[in-house]
Parts: C-alpha cells; structure tokens; sequence
C-alpha cells in the first residue's frame, strides 16, 4: 500500500521491536488508522510526526517484550543465590573468610591511602613539573652538606639576563611566633612564611580575597589563609586588620587565601612579606655564605635545562664566595625537582614545617601491606581447599545432572567473589571510619577524600579482580575436579598429593611471614625500649628547661626562681646535653682552613652544669664561671685563652695522648679565632641522639651565651603547682612572651619520634598479620579433626590417650610452624639488621630473641589449634563412629 | 465480593467501550473520547487502560475480520464483561449515595 511507505521508516521498526507480538498487530493497526485520518485532516508532516509520538508514547512497561534471560545470566542468579544460600548454612568458615579478607583489604586500603598521600606531595600545583628548589651545597674533602636554603642575593643574582627562568621565588619559614592580636589575645603561631611575590607565580595560591602582589610588596603586609583569618578575627573581615608580631611588629592584613591542601612541604599559615629592609634580611642582602632556612625556587620555561642553570649558579658562586675566601669548604647549588622534596631526607630532613619522608619506609609499608594482603588470600585458597572435601556429594550431584566443569568452576569462582565483594565493602566502610584514627597515630592529615577519587577505587577494584582470581581458582578447580563416581560414595577423601603440599606450603608461608614480623616486632620494641631506657651518662630526669628572650634579665629571673620551692638546683647555659642549642663547629691545632680540622660541638655554661646534669671528670677540673677571666672584653680577642672541658671523644680525634697528657694543651675553635686550653676531660655521654655516634665536645665559660634555663625539680613536690610558679617568675621577668619549656626526657623522646610512630603501626599491621595466620590455622585445624573424626574414634577405642591424640592432631600443625620459623627468622633478622644500622647505638641480637619470638610463636598456635583438638581427643569414640 | 479499583480514566474508556456497543477498538474508543469528553489524549493511554481492564476483567477482547484499511491489520474488538456492567454501575450507586447526602441537594439533583 501506498501509505505504508510514508510513515517514518525508523518509528515503525523501533515499534516492532520493542512491541509485544500479541499486541503488536492492534497498536499497529490503530497508529496506521490515525496517520491515514490525519494525512487527510491536517496533512502529511503532522501525521508523520504524530505517527512518530505516538510510537515513543507506546513504548511502555506494558507494551515491550519480556526480556528473556540468556542462559548463563539465569545461571548466574541462580549460583548467586546458591552462594548465599551456602554462606548462611556455613556461616563458621564464611565468618573466617569474611574476617580474614576484611582485615587484609583495609590494611592494604589504609596503607594504599598512605603511600599516596605521601606521593603525592605538591602535584597539585600546575607548574609542578617545571618547580626546582635551589639547595644550598657545603662541600669539603668530597663530603657534601646539602641544606633547603639559599643566600640571599642568589635570587636577586637570578632575575637577570636568565630567559630560560620564568619565575623566582623565595620564601622563608618561620619557627612559632608571637602573635598579640589585643593584649588579652596572645599566642604563637606556628607556619608563618615569609614570601616575596615571586612565590605567588611559583606555587598555586589561591586568592579569595584583597590584592595579594600588591600585599607583598609593600613591608609588614601579610596574606592570611582562611583558617588562620578566622582564628585571628573571628567573622569580621580581616582586611585592613593588624596584629602585633613578636611584640613590636604591627602587620596589615592585605588579602586572604585559601588554606592550602594537606600534601604540600609548604604549609603556610600566612605569607609575611619578605622584606629586605628587615633588620635579620637586610643583613644578608650580599652574604653568599649564609643560608638560613630561606628557600629559593625557580620556575623554568618548558623545555629548560636545570644543568646550564646549575653551571650559571656555580659561577655566580665562584665569583662571590668561593673565590674571595679561600676556605677548604666550597659552596655552590643544586636544584632539586619539586617532586624529590619530599621523599628525599637527604637535604637536611627536607624542609623545615614539613619533614621529608624516606622511600624505604614507603616500601616498607607497601610490602607490609601486599603481605597482610597475601596472608588473607592464602588463608582463602587454605580454607576453600579444606572446605572442598564438605562438597564432594554437591559436586558429584551436578555433574551427574549435566553440570560441565567450567560451569562448576564459574560456579565457585562467584562464590569468592561474592565473599570478596562483601569484604571490600566492610574494608571500605572500616577505612572510612579507621582514617581518622590512623591520621592521629602517624599524625598525618590524609583526606578522607582522596579514598574516592577514580584512580584510587579503579585501582582497588583491579585490586580486588587480581585477589578474587589469585585466592578463587585453584579451590574453585580442585573442588571441580571431584569425579561423580568417588564423589557420591560415603567417604571420599582427598589423596591429592598435589593440593596437601598445597596448603602446607601455604601455612608455612603465612607463618613464615608472621613469625618473620614477629621477631622484627620484638627487636624493634627492643630498640625502642633501649633508646628510653639506655644510659646516656647524663642526667635527664626531672630537668626542664626554656630560653629567656633577654639576657639583662638574667638576674632577675634568678632571683626570682630562688623563691620558689621545689626547685633543686637551676642554672644558665647554652643548651642542655640534649637539645638543639648547642653549638658544632670546627677545631684543629694551628688552622681553620686546614683540610684535617674536625668538627666539635661546643657548649657554654659555668661549673653548675657539672652538678646538674652529673657529668664525670675524668681528668683536671670543670670550667668555672671565673674562667670568664680569661675572655674579657678587655684583652685583644688573640690573647683571650677560653678554658674548655673536653670528652674523651675530642682527646681521642684530635690526637691529644692520653687524658693528663691533654691537660693544657691548646688548640684553635671557629668561634672568635678562640684558640682554646683544656682544662679537664670528662667522660663521652650521647648529647645527640642514639642514631650518632659521640662527637666530640668542648664546654667552655661564655657568659653571653647563657640564654637557657634549666631546671632540676625535687622529688616528690606538688608539679602542676611547681610549675605554675615557675611560669609566674618568667612572666614577672619577661612580662611581654610567652612561657614555653620542655622536659629534658621529653625531648631525647623526640629524636626517636619517628621511629616510634613507624612502631606503632607496624606493631598494628603485625598483630593483624599474626591474626589472619591464626584464623587459618584454627580453621585448617576444624577441618582436619573433623576428617579425622573416625580415626581418632579407632584410635581411642583401642585404647590410645587423650595426650597421645592431642599430640597426634597437633604435631603436623607444630612441625609446619617449625618449619616457618626457621625459614621467617632469618629472613626478618636480616631484615632488621638493615634497620638497626640506621643507629650508631644498638641493642645486640641475642638468641633470646629468638627463643623469646619462638616461644611466644608456639604459644599462640597452641592455643589456637588447641581447642579443636581438645575437644577432638575427649570425644566420645562412640559418637565419632556413628558420624557419617 | 471482589473490589477492584477503577481509576477515573478507566472508569470513562470503560464507559465509552459499553457506549459503543461492541464497536469499540483502540481509534474509536479515543475518538469517543474525544468528543465526549472534550479531552484530547494519546492513543498509547487508551491502549494501556483497555490492556488494564481486559486484565481485569472488565472488559474482552475479539479479533474483527482484517480489512484494506489500516494497512491490512485487524481490529481488536472490546466489549463490557459482566463484572465490567457491575463495576461501573456499583461506581454509580456511590456516587448517588454520596450525592444524596450532600446537604441541601438531595432530591432534587438530576443527572442529565
């Protein structure tokens, strides 16, 4: 017919495709019946357009076609449901996998968090790849001393004639500092920058408010962060505020920024203009030779080649520093990419706010992680295999109906997977919740966020795909392979050679692993318990101290600590033995620039520090506070003979003979052009950390110097109150700062800080581990007594004992952890010798160790397995020989 | 009793099918639609009420013979089922009832 060619060609396909046939005919006939009157009444376009509507409205639930499931879509459905089905009835051994796998996805998730948080330090800034901080280099005798910062004129040197520098900027951290918004309102505020604008070209900063170029050029200006506006004035709009900094300075708030993201090494609180008509700033403007904590970074034009930068710098070096002053130590420069800072420790920690973190302890977590990872999937193929034996009737019933074995295998494969889904979903969920917690551990900031962005999930569920496979195949093709014939008989056991070694093998990698972190464990927490427990050869307890902001007051602050009761002893100094006050610098008889001087760490301070922290005289006396006599400002600074007390150590290096013999002898220091006289030698104690070996020491009378306090607390005193009077004379001394101290132990804990948190997670992921291994074997130990059932009803019937079968159950569990043992430990010991050579002070590997995680190994199977086989050996033989 | 409810639009297509007398299908039931009501509606609606009332038995359905019209394809043929006729007149009786209980209007409300 002639109309049938003018309704729309492709409307009438689509609706005889969708369309049910029964009522394909009736909506057909009816859609025809109107084009033909509507072709009539109002045209031919209209019709074909409402032909076409009418299709799109037909097309209804009620109208398409019963979707007919392909086969092995119903299949799928079905074995879903089987699963669940199996998991409910099972729920013992589906408990075990879900915990097991649980537990390993989350510590890889969390792990994973971490090491991409760590990785991705500064990426988000969008000339990330053409970054390049300028590192200050100290070389001398081939030994490089690398620092983050750069003098002061290089970046001034750098902004002409170099077209293939885009930008420069500098900018320059600050400690905690005196913030005074009214007078009530004072606090220190920690992360201040100082910026020029070249940083803003440098780094993404983003701007929400006020003018920020303009704000860093003009001196006491600063750009708040949005965090920071808020703590300083509330809701008011900060422009135009002022605050005071470190009591005199009155800044101008000029713009405000947002607060910058948690992966940065530069994360600033506030950008200060750096001013360099700033009295410290102004100071340095042509001082090649000091750098002091103010980075330098370059922005480079693409294509740029950091080499003939470098090679330019070296020059401006040359010229300026090396050149002039003939010195053995050279200076020069090196760019560092921006993605290096904050895995490379090497530069002096990496950074001032934000320490560097070393690659190894990356992999060490990544391996920790895939090996928690691989415990749990080891514990799955373990499980599944055992388990494999309780459906031996199921399989041969399929297979008798018709059932192939590719459709078996699919059929188990959904199983794992199912129980995989289920345990990612409650990783997840843990993880979410656990963040936080892991956050404040290791006192990072990772963002919650960063767990749903799309490469982190597509990586997990690759993840997971790799896991289902690896830990689903071989027990979904063993249980597979069950022949009908065996299978439907009574009793059908596995005398597969193959899958008994199998999982043997398998137990005894995962307590390979486990008794490996065991053992680690134990002699990291060995470690870590020397290091607060060793003895340093000072005196650490009850000392706290604090630095005075002015030395006039000395006196005051003296006298006004003789008031207070409870204080045993206080005195001035440079540093306590352990602290960051000390000065190193270098030493050698006749000449500073000699390529053989050593370097030395000094100490100044009266013969009170003796007392105070116990110090041991070995040879002559302790410096006096009367050897000032000998520094006064009165005698030319070539005749001044400062009298030090000096460690073995120093004796020792500098070839001084024996402890008399160095009595008197001299010798010159890079302080002043001192050419200092020993006076007495005292024993070596650790003034540094446990990571270093002693350096050698000098402790001299140089009463400008004395600007800490330290204080030696009686025993058994009322402490808060103590030290609230001890507040009170600061506060009465120094009226305008803010009391800050420390405890001496607190900070020789410090230096050991990082370790420890490496510990406590570690200790976290092993216990885990250790947990995962333990869930296999008990469930291992289920299955193998229950196989066992009527052996061990025989046995008892002919008259064997509860401790014989104990011992005949548990005995195969014993020698594979054995076995584990002596393949983990040595591996772990290996292991830790790598680590325990970071520190120059170390606890000795003794066989106690050893026999300490042996133990402690055997006790933990034991008790796990323990219970089966118990309840195994005391069974009623009668019961276990009507089982069937 | 069975109770199944009657949707106002299908209250109406069931109305129109009794009115046509047997000579209900997809296009007239609309077009008496149409007129009756004023209302204009898609052919897919009245399709998918027929099928809701066919299944619930309010209505049947025949094949007509198959003519040159319509591109050759027959018509399916609707009329009232029993309990169709007893539906629409118990939706009646309620209503009369609830309108001889609207106060001031009993008795003298016609329904023409």
């Amino acid at each position: 017919m002639k109309q049938k060619n003018q309704v729309p060609g492709w409307a009438e396909k689509f609706l005889s495709w969708y369309c049910r046939p029964e009522i394909l005919e009736e909506i057909q006939g009816d859609l025809y019946e109107l084009f033909d009157k509507r072709v009539q009444n109002k045209g031919f376009s209209f019709a074909r357009r409402r032909f076409a509507w009418d299709v799109l409205r037909s097309f209804r639930l009620s109208t398409i076609k019963h979707i007919q499931l392909p086969t092995n879509l119903a299949m799928f459905s079905h074995n879903l449901r089987f699963a669940f089905r199996r998991f409910k009835r099972q729920k013992l051994n589906t408990g075990l996998h879900l915990v097991g796998l649980t537990i390993g996805i989350t510590v890889c998730l969390l792990i994973g968090l971490f090491i991409k948080h760590e990785l991705s330090y500064d990426t988000y800034h969008t000339k990330a790849k053409r970054i390049y901080r300028v590192n200050q280099v100290w070389e001398e005798n081939g030994e490089k001393e690398i620092y983050y910062g750069a003098p002061t004129p290089l970046a001034d040197a750098l902004k002409e004639g170099r077209p293939d520098i885009d930008a420069i900027g500098v900018a320059y951290p600050q400690n905690e500092k005196l913030i005074e918004i009214t007078p009530r309102n004072k606090f220190l505020q920690s992360n201040i920058v100082l910026a020029d604008t070249g940083l803003l070209n440098v780094f993404d900063f983003t701007i929400i408010q006020g003018d920020a170029k303009k704000t860093l050029l003009e001196p006491n200006h600063a750009i708040l962060t949005r965090s920071t506006a808020e703590k300083f004035f509330g809701l008011q709009d900060p422009i135009g505020k002022t605050f005071l900094y470190k009591e005199d300075k009155l800044i101008t708030v000029g713009a405000v920024m947002e607060d910058p993201p948690t992966n940065t090494h530069l994360p600033a609180s506030m950008l200060m203009t750096f001013s360099t008509q700033d009295g410290f700033i102004a100071n340095t403007l042509n001082n090649w030779g000091l750098t002091y904590g103010a980075s330098t970074y370059l922005v480079l034009k693409e294509g740029a080649d950091p080499a003939s930068i470098q090679a330019a710098i070296r020059e401006l070096y040359d010229t300026h520093l090396n050149a002039p002053y003939e010195d053995p130590e050279i200076g020069y420069a090196e760019l560092q990419t921006l993605a290096d800072i904050h895995t490379n420790v090497a530069i002096d920690g990496g950074g001032k706010l934000v320490k560097a973190i070393t690659p190894s302890v990356l992999w060490f977590f990544g391996g920790i992680s895939i090996g928690v990872l691989l415990l749990a999937c080891f514990n799955f193929i373990n499980l599944s295999t055992a388990q494999a034996i309780t459906r031996t009737k199921e399989v041969g019933v399929r297979k008798v109906i018709g059932a192939g074995r590719s459709q078996l295998i699919n059929q188990f494969l959904l199983e794992a997977f199912v129980l995989i889904g289920i345990s990612a979903v409650t990783a997840l969920l843990l993880t979410h919740f656990l963040l936080p917690e892991v956050n404040s551990l290791i006192k990072k900031d990772i963002a919650i966020s960063s767990m749903y962005q799309a490469d982190f999930i597509g990586l997990t569920i690759l993840c997971l795909i790799v896991i289902g496979l690896f830990s689903g195949w071989y027990p979904a093709w063993l249980t597979a392979k069950i022949q009908p014939a065996t299978a439907v008989k009574a009793s059908y056991s596995f005398s597969d050679n193959l899958s008994n070694w199998l999982r043997k093998g398998l137990v005894v990698a995962q307590f390979s692993l486990s008794a490996g972190l065991l053992l680690a464990m134990i002699i990291m927490s060995r470690q870590m318990k020397y290091f607060h427990e060793a003895n340093l050869g000072f005196d650490k307890e009850n000392i706290l101290s604090f630095q005075i902001p002015d030395l006039e007051k000395k006196d005051l602050m003296e006298a006004e600590l003789a008031k207070i009761a409870g204080i045993q002893q206080s005195i001035f100094s440079l540093g306590s033995p352990a602290g960051d006050n000390t000065w190193t610098t270098v030493m050698h008889q006749t000449s500073l620039n000699d390529p053989e001087r050593k370097n030395v760490r000094t100490i100044w301070a009266d013969q009170r520090y003796q007392e105070m922290f116990g110090l041991e005289v070995l040879a002559g006396r302790f410096i006096n506070i009367s050897d000032t006599s000998f520094i006064s400002s009165t005698i030319p600074e070539e005749e001044q003979i400062p009298k030090v007390v000096v460690n073995e150590t120093l004796v020792k290096e500098m070839g001084l003979g024996t402890l008399e013999e160095a009595l008197g002898k001299r010798f010159l220091v890079g302080i002043n052009n001192w050419k200092v006289e020993v006076v007495g030698v005292m024993r070596d104690f650790n003034i540094s950390s446990l990571h270093d070996e002693i350096m050698p020491l000098a402790i001299g009378v140089y009463p400008k110097q004395h600007k800490e306090v330290s204080i030696k607390l009686a025993k058994n005193i009322d402490l808060p109150a103590t030290l609230k009077n001890i507040e009170a004379a600061y506060t009465t001394a120094f009226p305008k700062s803010i009391f800050q101290f420390d405890f001496l132990d607190d900070k020789i804990e410090r230096y050991y800080e990082s370790e420890s948190r490496l510990f406590s997670l570690f200790r976290i992921f092993s216990w885990l581990a250790m947990l995962i291994s333990c869930l296999g074997l008990w469930g291992l130990a289920t299955f193998a007594t229950i196989q066992r059932t009527k052996e061990i009803g025989i046995r008892k019937v002919l008259g064997a004992s509860s401790s014989m079968l104990v011992g005949l159950l548990s005995k195969d569990f014993f020698v594979m952890v054995g076995v584990s043992f002596l393949l983990g430990a040595p591996i772990a010991w290996y292991g830790m010798q790598g680590w325990l050579q970071n520190f120059a002070y170390q606890i000795p590997v003794s066989w106690t160790i050893f026999a300490f995680s042996a133990i402690s190994i055997l006790l933990i199977v034991s008790t796990t397995i323990g219970y089966q086989t118990l309840k195994a050996a005391l069974s009623d033989p009668v019961k276990a020989l009507r089982y069937e | 009793m069975q109770r199944t409810y009657l949707g106002e639009f299908e209250e109406l297509v069931l109305l129109i099918v009794a009115v046509l007398n047997g000579e209900a299908y997809g296009v007239g039931v609309m077009e008496e639609f149409e007129n009756q009501t004023g209302r204009s509606v898609n052919i897919s609606a009245i399709h998918a009420a027929l099928r809701r009332l066919e299944s619930k038995g309010f209505v049947s359905s025949r094949w007509s013979e198959a003519t040159k019209q319509r591109g050759g394809r027959r018509k399916r043929m609707f009329t009232v089922s029993q309990s169709g006729i007893h539906a629409l007149s118990q939706v009646k009786e309620t209503r009369n009832k609830l309108w001889g209980q609207i106060p001031g209007m009993a008795g003298n409300v016609s329904f023409s």
